[in-house]
């Protein structure tokens, strides 16, 4: 059989426009401009653009636009005005690696105007934002996902954290599982990356302060596929095991935890069963002890509203986009008029906000300190869910202890490998 | 003024016009687009040294990414660490770049086609699986940021100043790459892509100017690294990433492969591209996606390999319909040797 080799490439040509528009046709309404409806929303103050840098591509994409989500929404419900301010939103997609984020991030600051950033959940990509933000654009930058601890080390900056750093929510839990649980040895299971050794970094430590023993730790890579041989390695004789896997590595390892038939009981990093996966890991979850800053399960009208404004459920990355709406109606509630960036940075270093999760702040490094809540998977009418066991008030980046003894540990990359030793 | 043809005429001042357009740039323009234009130039070259490897070597190597990454690992290592100034930081990428590609190009001597584009990707990824554990020197996944600037001169430090200082280096080392590969040795690299068989026979040693191909294109590989890292002002595994060494591979082939412009024509282009279609949607991977099919489909030989057939057959039209009849078989599309299929 012939074909006219002109006809095919014209219907290949035709197949890639169609595909082109629809690409197209995926144009986010508020993509430039405020949210939906409110395109006309005009302050009593005036304006700021606030630029929003979350991944729309990429394995963190369903992340970003969770914040994003939760921004907008917050913004909505306050009818596009915020403190008197009308808020012009620009959206621009963080992107998989360093390179894409700075130049949106410049975008953002150079063309769209904006006076504050908001967003950011790579941390490799957030480690190259902030001095960019910092000494070159002097806008202040509000990180709402991207958990790498370096990132709030310095004083006074213009880097701002309502996110955990990577080990700040795993510290009250190391307390708990020694004293109030009782279980007197444990077992790290976690990723091979910044995040995991930090995050069992946090643990490890706190657990070991409260006089018990880290016995064992067990590493894997990013992504991996089959757990069977690192839940196979956890000793036997262990009282607990601590986990920190987020995404899917973590519903492989319960899986993998489940099937293997090992009983020890299970405390985790909150991310690890959090309510983006929560579903997806079904009754491998149950039972599972977690530390984070939020569960949709908080009973307050602030969380309430949140929930109420998201129509499918909340997760701790909606909360993170709602609570960086508020922070910014707050820092705005102080500034008269001309709402400059250095007048938003100052401002927003001294905001304080009921949020959905509590009451929330910032240290002198930018870090929110908040609660942290001890949280426990359940079914609940049908669903599982992270009810509260008991919760820990005022958590900072550096647990309890001062932050110049905190500051001169070695990092926790030094550290890894050597809890249970 | 014997030998100036009008042609030549025409052509010096478009070169002329080109130059003064790139120099006066950060004047046309605002501070991003400036900002995008450092990276064309520097993704330019990269892509230029990539060609002394895939479209004159004929080897469509997977694995450019690791000499890129060494180059800016380089900058972040020599300058957090010991505070190297550039003019350390630069030998020592070159000099690190062109041993990794030398070791690619000896471990690559009995490989042809897909098993050289396999083998150098496994290579590549085993550098940045370095990159990614050796935490201690690299920062693993978090990489190294905050990497100063400060060992530059004040005048190209920042902005516009560094734009001028990329164009400056990126302008050396196209004419070094160009001088290379119009030497006899860059010829005989070309040789070799044409008939390895007869380029033996004739008493080359090829195995020896596969080697030098992946150096040379190593060395200047490693330069683009290094100004991207001074540019972004931080290095991590993404600059190592295998996706890095793809893109490269599509900005020749969009380019056209060919020609030594081409893959600087191709980068500059996908680089705009992807900027301009990401400000209107978040799909712009879709479109970037559709572009590459449409490259495979329409392009093989590239932009200016289309370009060239488009200016031949306009002159074979005027020459006479006589004449016509001989372009036909210069429609075919020209893949690049053992271009991936």
């Amino acid at each position: 059989m012939q074909f006219d080799m002109a006809k095919v490439r014209a219907a290949a040509a035709a197949g890639a426009v169609l595909l082109l528009v629809a690409a197209c046709g995926g144009k986010d309404p508020s993509a430039k401009g405020a949210p939906d409806g409110d395109s006309k929303a005009t302050g009593s103050k005036g304006s700021v653009t606030v630029g929003l840098l979350n991944p729309a591509t990429g394995p963190f994409a369903a992340l970003g636009t969770d914040v994003n989500a939760g921004f907008e929404a917050y913004l909505k419900s306050k009818g596009g005005v915020l403190s008197g301010y009308a808020i012009k939103v620009a959206k621009a997609d963080e992107g998989t690696d360093a390179a894409q984020g700075t130049t949106k991030a410049r975008q953002l600051v150079e063309q769209d105007k904006a006076q504050i950033v908001i967003g950011l959940v790579n941390s490799a990509i957030a480690y190259a934002v902030a001095p960019y933000m910092e000494d070159t654009a002097k806008v202040p930058l509000l990180i709402t996902v991207a958990g790498a601890d370096g990132l709030t080390r310095k004083q006074n900056g213009n880097t701002f954290r309502l996110s955990y750093t990577s080990s700040q929510d795993s510290m009250p839990l190391g307390p708990y599982t020694c004293k109030d649980m009782g279980k007197q040895k444990a077992v790290v299971l976690g990723l091979d990356y910044s995040f995991g050794w930090e995050a069992a970094g946090g643990f490890a430590r706190t657990y070991e302060d409260a006089g018990c023993q880290v016995v064992q730790e067990i590493y894997a890579p990013l992504g991996t596929q089959d757990w069977g041989p690192y839940v196979n390695q956890v000793k036997k004789d262990a009282d607990v095991v601590y986990v920190v896997a987020p995404g899917q590595d973590g519903v492989r390892l319960l899986k993998a935890y489940r099937d293997f038939g090992v009983k020890l009981p299970i405390v985790a990093h909150g991310a690890t069963v959090d309510e983006t996966i929560l579903a997806t890991e079904g009754s491998s979850a149950d039972g599972v002890i977690s530390s984070l800053h939020y569960t949709p399960q908080i009973d307050s009208p602030q969380n309430k509203a949140l929930l109420d404004a998201a129509d499918k459920g909340g997760n701790q990355y909606l909360e993170d986009g709602w609570a960086a709406g508020m922070t910014l109606e707050a820092a705005l509630a102080t500034i008269d008029s001309d709402p400059t960036p250095d007048k938003i940075r100052a401002a927003l270093a001294g905001v304080k906000i009921e949020a959905p999760r509590g009451p929330l702040s910032f240290d002198a490094y930018g870090q929110a300190v908040y609660p942290v809540y001890i949280r426990k998977v359940e079914e609940k009418d049908g669903k599982r869910v992270n009810s509260i066991l008991t919760s820990v008030p005022n958590v900072s980046q550096f647990g309890t202890y001062d932050p110049a003894t905190y500051l001169g540990f070695p990092g926790y990359e030094k550290l890894k490998g050597s809890w249970s030793k | 003024m014997r030998g100036l043809s009008t042609g030549r005429l025409t052509a010096l001042a478009a070169g002329l016009a080109a130059v003064a357009g790139l120099v006066l740039l950060p004047f046309l323009t605002d501070s991003f687009y400036t900002f995008v234009a450092t990276r064309m130039l520097l993704l330019g070259l990269f892509a230029t040294a990539y060609n002394a490897v895939f479209g004159f070597g004929g080897m469509a190597s997977l694995g450019h990414a690791a000499f890129y990454g060494i180059g800016g690992y380089s900058v972040g290592i020599g300058v957090t660490r010991w505070d190297w100034p550039p003019l350390v930081v630069l030998p020592v990428a070159i000099v690190l770049g062109a041993a990794a590609a030398a070791v690619f190009g000896i471990m690559c001597l009995r490989v042809r086609g897909i098993y050289l584009l396999l083998l150098t990707l496994a290579l590549a990824q085993a550098i940045a699986g370095l990159a990614f554990y050796q935490t201690e020197w690299t920062g693993g996944d978090n990489g190294i940021p905050s990497i100063s600037r400060d060992g530059l001169p004040s005048a190209v430090r920042e902005g516009d100043g560094f734009y001028w200082l990329s164009l400056g280096v990126v302008a050396v080392c196209v004419a070094l790459l160009w001088m290379y590969q119009r030497s006899p040795l860059g010829m005989s690299v070309v040789g070799v892509r044409e008939s390895e068989a007869r380029m033996s026979a004739t008493g080359y040693r090829t195995g020896r100017l596969r080697i030098i191909a992946f150096t040379v294109s190593g060395a200047f590989a490693a330069v683009a690294g290094v100004m991207e890292v001074y540019l972004q002002g931080s290095v991590s595994t993404a600059n190592m990433h295998w996706q890095i060494s793809a893109e490269v591979l599509v900005f020749a082939i969009l380019g056209g492969a060919r020609h030594f412009l081409g893959p600087f024509l191709g980068a500059v282009m996908v680089t705009g591209l992807e900027v301009w279609v990401s400000t209107y949607t978040d799909r712009w991977m879709t479109v970037l996606g559709i572009v590459y099919i449409a490259t495979a489909l329409f392009l093989a030989d590239g932009v200016l390999g289309r370009a060239g057939w488009a200016v031949r057959r306009a002159k074979d039209l005027r020459a006479g319909p006589a004449a016509a009849p001989a372009a036909a078989p210069k429609d075919r599309t020209e893949l690049p040797a053992e271009a991936p299929a």
